[in-house]
């Protein structure tokens, strides 16, 4: 936990010294009013300092991190295959949903995420997959006028 | 009693009660789910609100969340998990007597009272909000500027186990929430030049990411561990009727205690529900039964945290400021639906108000009438595989994202911030100071500036009206109530 912690810390400070020094550019406070800099400098100093507090506080349990193993073991490659895997159907999805439409996309979606998340009754798959987008599609595109992508041949 | 009338007119035409039903019946299906909260299950009505009146929209959300706090008793009392982090003081007794083979009873004594915590917050709500309102309609931006400072220290509340994460989660929000024009100056701030950017994230697919893909994320992580499954028959529901007159001495001091609780910012109904077992346990003459099926132990907790639903509407109806993590997503939901907690409310939109309390008063009716008539559906809901619930859950998401805007770029934005919120939630950050950040920065920064301008740039003012060094006051208690309460472990240990 440790190490993650001071990863998660140092994204979150050089974030913040970015945010901080992009905010440099913004309009100079005006005599009378906030300036548009005030703000964002503020949550970006705020930031810099608690990350700093994460970062020095694991940095001296490092040495004495025996969990980093044991956390390693923890995200097993089986679930960072599910995770992978998960990411890229959701990111797939979004790409091409608006090439191949809703109705085509949305029931190898659900379909893909169930295999994902372990359903081995191919016969589930199918009837779930279809059923769900059949039933969102009345909901969304018939009850609540909802345009969804459609596929550009039909 | 005009305003109870029309309050009542609008909860009882058929089509907004059907509404209310759905919601609260929704609600108790989430609750009950392990792994669905009623902060999930409100986002996932969200993508539904937008076509209803708003009205209509805030009595659904009503009666989800109390029928999401009262439905985290099933699974807790059949399978020893509950459903939602209020329900875990239900387990401690309700599990045991289901054990026994008492389920029935001990799901009918968490329903009934759940209905009477629920009865009496939404009673405190009625005559506690619109008197608090009245006040801070006299409020100027001096006094929001402090009082939403004060919004900011339910952070500390709300951090989970690191209070350092937890005001890094809350930076984390509050850094989305400047990106896009400033509204003061019209300035544009951290877009870039990507046009998608000038209007900052949107609220709905940012929510959705955090809450409903970040938690189907947890999910895909716990596979091949099963969850417990009841299998017994679950028969006679109704205490006796001596047994109901010992557990109204339990019901009506933990009710208030639940409501008195749910009022202070950044407390909860986990809190309440173990303060008031814990109080019932001391009063009791046999505190030796409690941890073994005593129906008070299920009373006390479930009294409470939903006792806790009505006092929580408090600060967020009459002073815009969400009491926990469930009423920090609801005050998004409302404000995605067009609505804006706050004394204006009462004073603009009185109609919605009254709706509001008839509505969240018969939601406590509804969850008696489910709660007693399918007691014996329960295990079946808890049945439903993980395989096709959350996938069904993603389809929903990426519906719900796309359709406020009708852009697959709020998709994108939607799975982007919901593996963001994984690996934030792994390592120990709370996704709630996340959704307050977004929320109050804005109004404080907003507030900020309209104090400085009004002043003349004069930065004393904000420490010159007595509300708003009360407010200050308070929110230092707060921190330093939070430092102590997550010092204490370590001292115990």
């Amino acid at each position: 936990m440790a190490k993650a912690n001071v990863i998660i810390g140092s994204i979150f400070f050089l974030l913040a010294l970015l945010m901080f020094a992009v905010a440099l550019d913004f309009p100079k406070p005006q005599v009378s009013g906030l300036s548009p800099r005030v703000f964002p400098q503020f949550v970006a100093v705020c930031t810099m300092v608690f990350s700093a507090m994460l970062i020095a506080k694991n940095v001296r349990l490092l040495g004495a991190d025996d969990t980093s193993a044991q956390e390693k073991k923890k995200l097993d490659t089986s679930f960072a295959a599910r995770f992978s895997a998960f990411s890229a159907a959701g990111l797939l999805y979004v790409l091409v949903i608006d090439k191949i439409g809703y109705l085509i996309a949305t029931p190898l979606l659900i379909a893909g995420a169930m295999i994902i998340f372990n359903e081995k009754r191919w016969y589930r798959v199918l009837l779930v997959s279809v059923f769900t987008t059949l039933v969102l599609y009345i909901l969304f595109r018939m009850v609540f006028r909802v345009p969804l992508p459609r596929n550009p041949l039909w | 009693m005009s305003a109870l009338i029309q309050g009542l007119q609008f909860v009882f035409t058929p089509i907004n009660f059907l509404f209310l039903f759905i919601g609260t019946a929704g609600g108790i299906v989430v609750g009950a789910i392990p792994g669905l909260t009623g902060s999930v299950g409100i986002i996932l009505l969200l993508p539904f609100l937008f076509y209803l009146q708003p009205a209509v929209a805030l009595i659904m959300l009503a009666g989800m969340f109390c029928g999401a706090i009262y439905g985290g008793s099933i699974s807790a009392i059949l399978i020893s998990t509950p459903g939602t982090p209020s329900a875990a003081a239900t387990v401690l007794d309700g599990y045991p007597l289901a054990q026994k083979g008492e389920a029935g009873k001990a799901i009918g004594v968490a329903t009934i009272a759940s209905t009477f915590g629920g009865i009496i917050s939404t009673l405190c709500l009625i005559f506690i909000a619109p008197q608090l309102a009245r006040v801070a309609l006299k409020f100027g931006p001096e006094e929001y500027f402090a009082l939403m400072v004060f919004g900011l220290t339910v952070i500390a509340s709300v951090s989970g186990a690191s209070l350092v994460k937890g005001i890094l989660s809350g930076l984390f929000g509050l850094s989305i929430a400047v990106i896009g024009i400033d509204p003061i100056s019209g300035y544009d701030r951290f877009s870039f030049g990507i046009p998608n950017l000038m209007t900052g994230f949107p609220m709905l697919p940012v929510l959705i990411g955090l809450f409903a893909i970040t938690q189907i994320l947890v999910e895909l992580q716990k596979i091949g561990n099963p969850l417990e499954i009841y299998k017994q028959k679950i028969k006679g529901v109704l205490p006796t009727r001596k047994e109901l007159k010992a557990l109204f001495k339990v019901i009506i001091p933990s009710s208030f205690l639940g409501t008195f609780i749910g009022i202070i910012p950044g407390t909860g109904g986990a809190i309440a529900s173990f303060m008031a077992y814990n109080e019932a346990r001391r009063f009791s003459k046999d505190k030796e039964s409690f941890g073994e099926g005593n129906i008070l132990g299920i009373a006390a907790p479930e009294a409470a945290n939903n006792g806790t639903t009505g006092g929580a509407m408090v600060p967020l109806l009459s002073l815009g400021i969400p009491g926990d993590v469930v009423t920090s997503v609801m005050l998004g939901a409302l404000m995605l639906v067009g609505l804006r907690p706050g004394p204006l409310m009462f004073k603009q939109n009185p109609e919605i108000i009254n709706a509001l309390f008839v509505g969240f008063m018969t939601a406590q009716f509804l969850i008696l009438a489910l709660g007693l008539l399918s007691v014996r559906v329960f295990p079946a809901i808890l049945r439903v595989p993980s395989s096709i619930l959350f996938p069904v859950i993603l389809a929903l998401c990426f519906l719900g994202s796309f359709s406020l805007g009708n852009s697959i770029y709020d998709m994108f934005v939607a799975l982007i911030f919901g593996i963001i919120g994984f690996f934030l939630r792994k390592y120990g950050f709370a996704m709630a100071p996340i959704i307050l950040g977004i929320i109050l920065g804005p109004l404080a920064e907003q507030n900020l500036g309209k104090a400085l301008i009004i002043s003349h740039g004069n930065w004393g003012t904000l420490f010159n009206s007595p509300i708003a060094l009360f407010f200050y006051a308070i929110s230092l208690a707060s921190v330093s109530y939070s430092l102590m309460r997550m010092k204490r472990p370590h001292k115990q240990h």
